[in-house]
């Protein structure tokens, strides 16, 4: 049962490593928009090829 | 001749934009064949097929339910590019980058979060552009050298009309600030309730001796920043509640954490069974939680950035000597001379000192007749000049103007618009007074049959268990889902006692031009004196091919319907010889033809199209009745509500369309000034108010409910409860649908709530439930509230899809 006096402080050590974690995410502005990122991810990410030819078709 | 109305809905099934979406009117082609609606968003197609962003469709397609028409008036937004602006708007990110922050009106899904991301792709010198959707603001950041009027150039062309905000204000900072603070409140409390909830469960089960005592101890410090920190807003919202001598659903709360906590301390240091710092852990992490997805659902809905803010930006041309400097509104002085273009709305009051023109008041007076004006005459702001361009001495600005003042007496407004007392906040503060006094007899009755332990333990979980909360959340979480909702059908409701008056509302009164009418010319009569039909209209469409005048737009709505499509193409040979005030004189194959004012009054404009003196056709110009107005009116009336017209506008005018809308000759008032409107409305029990301009914003917001329509003046939107950014009537059906649904949801809730509260006092009453099983049940039952109305409001949407 001795093993109790390292646990609980490391299990408390621990804990406080995750809040701090969690303050540092909250003041780096982590949380102030929800939505926007939830949607960024939908969108596939695409080679750019620029295609300038456009103009010159269709005239007939 | 032709039945109008028939050809028209035809045809709005068959074709819609391939760029917005919207359904179309008149036709405009691009060379591989794609159909549009009209030129901007032709050259927005093209814009973006050539930088390959195609892709916007796709998602636009799945994601988007609302259509984002390009805009087509063209701005320059120079004064973005002023020095003034610059000071004031602009941040400066590195040596060689500098941002700013838009507004954007118009952004509603993913594909506009997908567009609006790669604007690097269609301007090389922006940098970088990020959207954020809740608040729906866009920062750009630019190369150093870049100019800011192109940002909002190319914004206001793909259809999002941009303002731009000064770097986060005060009040927007402060927001953020909460939030964040918020969710570190909980975010310590879930912390310090699992590593308490560990060492509780060694207790409960049966740790003794120095184990015992530790744990208690370790739970003590853990609970201790809970009870110092996160439970801070309790405290400050009973305190508040306190100060100004009512009573908040906080102060019980409160109260409970600080008895149970005090207690708990004194328990652990007497070695006492019974302290608490679990349920306390639990009981603010859990609260807390609820109130952050409020907060959250709160913010989504309307309130996002204030209107004034908004309306503070219109460029003004302004002469410095003989040059015109596009400047903004709030940089302008008394006497300066400022220049309005055709087509413009005056920004400020003033005298005319150079130019004569016809002004369109309807804005102020609502009369629609234009009025002839020319030097030393005094002029307002928010009229529009419809002929050449006038300058304008100035005289009164921004709050000093008459629309400024008009602005004001409506602001006054709502100060006397006392909000309706909310029940649900009556019934918390009885049961809140109650529940103290139960507890507190309760705690008396058990010290004295048993002892003080049992009687702090019983009335603790009364206090915990009985705690209104749900009841607190009952009402406004479903009004604010529904809020939202209806923002994205465009509907946009000021705040959440409109839904609830709304369902009191016994008469429907209409002001005409703009909102039961189109509030713009179209052709009702065509009169042809040749066989040659599809030859007429396409001599007409080459004249007015690259014009944007509304009489233009009529003829190519016309035109649309009444010509096939493949022959909706101007002829090749034409020249456009001179555009005056008499007409639009051309040549087309070598044949002169005009299109000419033949007759012009009040209400009614006919216009002939001649080849050199012979006549071809005629045609009769007039507001007509918008597509669902009569269907609507029909609704109303069969839902058991009165229809009134309510009109500025002359009595054989509103006797046409009274007629139309089978509106009888009692409830159809004409020629009523804005004054008279305002007594008119409190002459008739629970009037809902529905109309544009700035004459009709003072009866808008002395009604029941006032709603404005899209095309509105910023006054009317100002004092309308309810703003519909959409010119179809038929959006005020489903406005009374979505209000009739949530006040079922909400009685629903509260319903619930107090049955749950009745339940857990009962069962507390007689020690059945210990104060952490209340801190458990308590916000359970907020929770199923949350639930019961995200399923309750979900029923919203599919209603949507009916109408």
């Amino acid at each position: 049962m001795n093993a109790m006096i390292i646990l609980v402080p490391f299990a408390l050590i621990l804990g406080l490593l995750f809040v701090g974690v969690f303050v540092w995410a909250v003041k780096n502005g982590q949380f102030d928009d929800l939505d926007t990122p939830a949607k960024r991810m939908l969108f596939e990410d695409k080679k750019h090829i620029k295609n300038h030819d456009n103009k010159e078709e269709n005239h007939e | 001749m032709s039945n109008l109305e028939t050809h028209r809905s035809q045809d709005l099934t068959q074709k819609s934009c391939d760029h917005c979406g919207l359904d179309i009117t008149y036709l405009f082609n691009d060379e591989s064949g794609h159909s549009f609606c009209c030129a901007g968003c032709r050259s927005v197609y093209g814009l973006l097929q050539e930088h390959d962003l195609g892709e916007y469709y796709k998602y636009k397609n799945e994601f988007s339910e609302v259509a984002i028409p390009a805009t087509e008036k063209s701005q320059n937004f120079k004064h973005l590019d002023s020095d003034y602006f610059k000071a004031n708007y602009i941040k400066k990110e590195s040596e060689s980058s500098q941002s700013i922050l838009f507004y954007l009106e118009g952004v509603h899904c993913i594909a506009c979060l997908w567009l609006l991301e790669k604007l690097p792709q269609l301007d090389h010198q922006i940098i970088s552009s990020r959207l954020n959707l809740s608040t729906s603001t866009l920062k750009v950041t630019l190369q150093k050298e870049a100019s800011f009027s192109k940002v909002a150039v190319l914004l206001n062309k793909l259809g999002y009309r941009p303002f731009p905000l000064k770097d986060q204000n005060e009040h927007e900072k402060m927001i953020l600030q909460e939030d964040r603070s918020l969710l570190l409140k909980i975010g310590v409390s879930a912390a310090a309730s699992m590593n308490v909830m560990i060492y509780a469960i060694g207790i409960y089960g049966g740790a003794e001796g120095i184990y015992a005592e530790s744990f208690n101890l370790i739970n003590l410090a853990l609970t201790l920043p809970v009870v110092l920190y996160s439970a801070i807003p309790f405290y400050k919202s009973a305190w508040r509640g306190l100060l100004s001598k009512s009573i908040s659903i906080d102060l019980p709360i409160a109260v409970a954490i600080v008895t149970a906590f005090t207690v708990g301390v004194a328990n652990t240091y007497l070695k006492y069974p019974d302290n608490y710092f679990d349920s306390i852990c639990v009981l603010v992490f859990l609260l807390l939680s609820s109130r952050y997805i409020l907060r959250k659902a709160q913010h989504r809905s309307l309130n996002k950035i204030g209107l004034k803010n908004l309306l503070s930006h219109q460029a003004v041309t302004k002469i410095v000597n003989k040059d015109e400097v596009l400047v903004s509104e709030n940089e302008l002085l008394i006497k300066d001379i400022v220049r309005v273009r055709s087509n413009d709305v005056l920004p400020v009051d003033g005298i005319i000192v150079r130019g004569d023109s016809t002004l369109n008041k309807s804005s102020l007076t609502g009369e629609t007749r234009p009025e002839k004006v020319t030097i030393g005459q005094k002029v307002f702001a928010g009229t529009i000049n419809m002929g050449s361009d006038l300058d304008i001495e100035v005289q009164e600005i921004g709050n000093q103007t008459r629309m400024g003042k008009i602005y004001q007496q409506i602001e006054d407004g709502w100060s006397v618009k006392a909000p309706i007392s909310n029940r649900a906040d009556q019934i918390s503060k009885v049961l809140v007074w109650s529940v103290f006094t139960i507890a507190l007899a309760t705690f008396a009755y058990y010290s004295m049959i048993s002892n003080w332990h049992k009687g702090l333990n019983v009335a603790l979980a009364i206090i915990i268990v009985t705690c209104p909360c749900a009841l607190g959340l009952a009402t406004p979480l479903a009004f604010i889902r529904s809020l939202s909702l209806a923002g994205k059908k465009n509907i946009f409701i000021k705040n959440e006692a409109v839904l609830e008056r709304l369902t009191h509302a016994e008469t429907f009164v209409f002001d005409k031009t703009g909102t039961l009418t189109l509030g713009h010319y179209g052709i009702v009569d065509a009169n042809f004196l040749t066989d040659d039909i599809s030859n007429t209209l396409r001599l007409i469409l080459t004249l007015e091919w690259n014009s944007q005048h509304p009489i233009a737009l009529a003829f190519k709505d016309y035109i649309g319907q009444h010509l096939d499509k493949e022959l909706r193409i101007p002829f090749s040979q034409s020249t456009i010889d001179e555009i005056s005030i008499k007409g639009i004189f051309g040549t087309i194959e070598n044949q002169s033809y005009s299109l000419e004012d033949l007759e012009s009054d009040s209400h009614k404009k006919i216009i002939a199209l001649k080849s050199g003196d012979s006549l071809l056709a005629t045609f009769t110009f007039q507001d007509s009745l918008k597509k669902d107005s009569i269907k609507v009116v029909q609704e109303l009336k069969d839902r058991n509500y009165s229809v009134v017209i309510l009109s500025g506008d002359n009595e054989s005018q509103v006797a046409k369309i009274g007629k139309e809308l089978d509106i009888p000759s009692h409830s159809r008032h004409s020629q009523v000034s804005p004054e008279l409107k305002n007594e008119f409305l409190s002459s008739i029990k629970n009037p809902v108010m529905i109309g544009d301009g700035a004459n009709d914003a003072m009866a808008i917001s002395h009604s029941l409910v006032g709603i404005s329509l899209k095309g509105s003046v910023e006054a009317a939107l100002k004092a309308s409860d309810v703003h519909i950014s959409d010119f179809r009537l038929i959006k005020i059906i489903e406005l009374l649908d979505i209000s009739g649904e949530t006040l079922k949801v909400v009685k629903r809730n509260l319903a619930f709530s107090l049955t749950y509260n009745l339940i857990g006092l009962s069962l507390a009453l007689f020690g059945f439930i210990t104060p952490l099983w209340g801190a458990v049940l308590m916000p359970l039952s907020s929770l199923t509230v949350l639930f019961s109305t995200i399923i309750g409001t979900k029923r919203l949407r599919q209603l949507g899809k009916v109408l």
